[in-house]
């Protein structure tokens, strides 16, 4: 079943933790730059700190693949991911001008697009994301967990409310 | 190929403008980086005995050798210089601090910064890679270290940047200064960057570092999520302090060892407002949620919101400086903490400093007149804000206070000297020394002094004073922890904190593990060799073990425990003969004369002092065990060539401040 990477960014501290494994993983070096996953911050310290990270959500209508003039994106049928093949790649970079989240980018070693391809099927961010701002769920229950901590705060209206009559 | 480190010194002459970089390897083998390999480039670029303000006196700034390898809890930084707060027994100060300052430096090629000379104008320095400039600071001199770094940020068009900096307090060369990166800082030497007219260092860089294992790295990494994830099942408990539930602060709490006022109390827990203030408004009026540092998924460090005000990080420390001034108002004392970081200030000094001052004012020994008409009332936060300012801009009496707490109690006279305990001109942690004769030991002996990271974790040691009551410590572990003293130490009460029996050999293991924990760039609270099987264990194994593999799997380089342990003696030693070297002896290695004269006034240690006999043949087994002499305290030539440090031996022994050989 195809699996998806679910953000909830209330749980993000910012760590960086899922652009060193990706990194370590896919270039066998300790490279954020290189990383798949970006976490963008926004920061004035003494104020906020509030972290959003940034990834491929392998699109359902992928406007990259759509783009791409030498159709060197496609999906993996069996991971689902959508993936570059590196070598039919021209780094043309018109793939990050289509895409609407900012989720695929130029390798600035390689300079064919990069992306993240979830690992074959077994994203190596997630595994140290303690805090679960990443989490790779079944497609079927995407979103649920967002869904009921959302709820939550409802529910407790909801008993505070029946409390008081 | 270099693996684990950069291999590179970055070196900047402020007074010449000139930048140049030098190979980061030798050294790098036998210190690591960050302290220790910070303690290394001190001894080479400083002068004997020099003056904090010397604009030849060298300010380091280093990572640790383990940061931005991808390794989880390896982001600390460590900063060295001569110690603004400098006395006749002390020369050298260094500080770590966590964030992302770390691996950044070494994201963007470099270990360590070597930083010399005075700028003729105030200026930053700027890393992108190789891209290295000094620039103009007068946009931001004079400014807090807030706005500072966002400034900067806007400034080098780069959120991403990650600044360090001083704040006014450093500007203007007051000794409690400090210098901040993110929220983090310790013990101050914001002033020996000020006196540089350097504002801040600000980094970026987007290269790799290198490592031997990648996938070992990983597979360690998995171990400690899934370690951390069995902790929480087992206990409840995630991560030591965070959402502000914190360890120390129950366990000083249940115990009552924390201290109130300037030593005045002990009995503090019983208070219902203390227990209103720290349970309840503590948590729930101002958490917003907790952040980290580069690389760590466990984040501890509290972030909280006082509306109209901001936010600030309020973690272990601040948790219990309040007491000192007897204060419950916590509201205030978050407000205070936010802005001694704006200024750049160290918030155990100024607090310590305050509390000294409430309790002459208290006793009737100062008036307000004395303190340009503050009164000075337990419990008030208005001198605790007027202080801090007062310091840091230099008015008032904190002109005299800027340059420590000793010249201002010379002025005030004989009453104020006899109630300022201080270490080399710094004032006293909060710990019961009288109850604790281990950690006594390590603030009298340890290179920089005053400090908790360099003397030891007293946290283990107390366990028998704090078992009743203290929910940290489960009977099963308890009696773990002592079956480990007993083979480590052997004794049990190595590990009890009244105890002096076998306090050197456990002290000089934890001073050795928080040594390699700081030069490895590691958060101690991950390495902590002597907190096997007690609270804040949630790591798991947290021994010397633990730091060997990781070190292997980043470096390559072969690494067991007593390789670990001998390079931690390298370290201790090389901060001993600099200090050693500037005029430390065993006639300073001391603490004030308080804690072996007046007894602990109330509580659980009620009564409690140090025994000065006692103590003396602590540091006779100490000096015994590290190898040096026990007459003077210096260390013996074959103890430093023996850890191959021939070159260091060369340099005290022409001083002759080499102990005389005989056999020991």
């Amino acid at each position: 079943m195809d699996k998806v990477l679910q953000i909830d960014i209330d749980k993000c501290c910012g760590c960086r933790m899922c652009e060193v494994a990706c990194s370590l993983k896919n270039t066998g070096q300790s490279n954020p730059t290189r990383s798949r996953i970006r976490v963008i911050r926004y920061e004035k310290t003494g104020e906020f700190h509030n972290f959003v990270p940034m990834v491929c959500q392998q699109c359902s209508d992928p406007l990259c693949m759509e783009a791409c003039p030498v159709n060197a994106i496609s999906r993996n049928q069996e991971t689902g991911a959508i993936v570059v093949d590196p070598d039919t790649c021209v780094g043309c970079r018109v793939c990050t001008i289509a895409c609407p989240i900012g989720g695929i980018n130029m390798d600035p070693v390689t300079d064919v697009a990069l992306k993240c391809e979830l690992c074959d099927g077994d994203p190596e961010c997630v595994k140290y994301c303690y805090l679960e701002a990443l989490t790779f769920v079944p497609k079927d229950m995407l979103d649920l967990s967002l869904k009921r901590a959302k709820s939550q705060k409802v529910s407790e209206l909801f008993a505070l409310m029946q409390q008081i009559r | 190929m270099v693996n684990g480190w950069a291999g590179r010194t970055l070196q900047v002459d402020l007074a010449k403008g000139k930048v140049t970089t030098a190979p980061w390897k030798e050294a790098a083998r036998l210190y690591l980086g960050a302290r220790g390999g910070n303690a290394w480039l001190f001894f080479k670029h400083s002068k004997v005995n020099q003056d904090p303000f010397d604009p030849d006196a060298p300010l380091i700034l280093g990572a640790g050798a383990l940061a931005g390898t991808g390794l989880i809890g390896t982001s600390r930084m460590e900063a060295t210089a001569v110690s603004p707060a400098k006395t006749e027994t002390h020369s050298y100060g260094n500080v770590g601090m966590g964030g992302s300052w770390a691996p950044e430096l070494k994201f963007a090629g470099y270990d360590n910064i070597v930083i010399k000379g005075r700028a003729e104008k105030p200026v930053y320095i700027s890393i992108f890679n190789d891209d290295v400039e000094i620039r103009d600071a007068s946009g931001v001199w004079g400014r807090g270290t807030f706005e500072t770094e966002a400034l900067l940020r806007e400034e080098l068009d780069d959120p991403d940047v990650q600044v360090t900096s001083i704040g006014p307090a450093g500007e203007n060369l007051a000794v409690q200064a400090t210098i901040e990166q993110g929220y983090r800082s310790g013990t101050p030497l914001g002033a020996a960057m000020g006196a540089k007219r350097l504002k801040s260092v600000a980094v970026r860089g987007t290269r790799p570092v290198n490592v031997h294992d990648p996938e070992g790295i990983l597979e360690l990494n998995r171990q400690l999520v899934e370690i951390v994830k069995a902790a929480k099942k087992r206990s409840g408990i995630s991560i030591s302090r965070n959402r502000g539930t914190d360890a120390y602060l129950q366990g000083f709490l249940a115990a009552d060892a924390g201290v109130v006022g300037n030593y005045e109390s002990h009995a503090w827990r019983e208070r219902p407002e203390v227990k209103r203030a720290y349970e309840e408004n503590y948590l729930d009026d101002y958490y917003v949620k907790d952040i980290g540092c580069f690389g760590c998924p466990f984040p501890c460090q509290p972030l909280y919101n006082v509306p109209e005000e901001g936010s600030c990080i309020w973690r272990c420390y601040p948790t219990y400086w309040p007491w000192k001034l007897w204060m419950t108002d916590l509201k205030s004392a978050f407000i205070a903490t936010r802005r001694m970081t704006d200024l750049g200030m160290d918030s155990k000094e100024i607090a310590t400093i305050v509390s000294w001052l409430m309790h002459l004012y208290n006793d009737g020994k100062v008036s307000e007149e004395d303190l340009d008409g503050i009164p000075f009332d337990r419990g008030s936060p208005v001198p605790l804000f007027e202080t801090m300012r007062k310091i840091a801009f230099r008015e008032g009496f904190g002109e005299v206070l800027a340059d420590g707490p000793v010249p201002l109690a010379k002025k005030l006279g004989k009453a104020a000297v006899d109630y300022l305990y201080h270490n080399q001109g710094l004032t006293m942690r909060t710990f019961e020394f009288r109850a604790e004769p281990g950690t006594a030991l390590g603030e009298a002996i340890s290179a920089r002094g005053n400090s908790l990271r360099a003397t030891t974790y007293h946290v283990v040691l107390w366990d028998n004073p704090a078992r009743e009551g203290y929910t940290g410590l489960d009977p099963e572990e308890s009696a773990e922890s002592y079956a480990w003293a007993k083979k480590m130490f052997g004794t049990e009460s190595a590990i009890n904190a009244t105890a002096y029996e076998g306090k050197p050999k456990a002290l000089i293991y934890e001073m050795n593990g928080a040594a390699i924990a700081d030069s490895l760039g590691y958060c101690t609270s991950m390495i902590r060799p002597g907190r096997v099987g007690a609270p804040g264990s949630q790591w798991g194994d947290t021994s010397y073990e633990f730091a060997a593999e990781r070190f292997n799997a980043a470096t390559g380089l072969p690494m067991d425990e007593k390789g670990l342990f001998r390079i931690a003696e390298r370290i201790c030693n090389l901060e001993r003969a600099i200090v050693v070297r500037d005029g430390r002896s065993r006639e300073t290695d001391i603490i004030p004369d308080f804690f072996f004269e007046v007894g602990v006034p109330d509580g659980p240690q009620e009564g409690r002092k140090l025994d000065r006999k006692k103590f003396e043949k602590m540091k006779d087994e100490y000096y015994r065990l590290r190898g040096w002499d026990l007459k003077t305290g210096l260390p013996l030539r074959s103890t430093l060539e023996g850890l191959e440090m021939n070159e260091v031996a060369d340099t005290l022994g022409k001083m002759k401040r080499l102990a005389p050989e005989k056999e020991a």
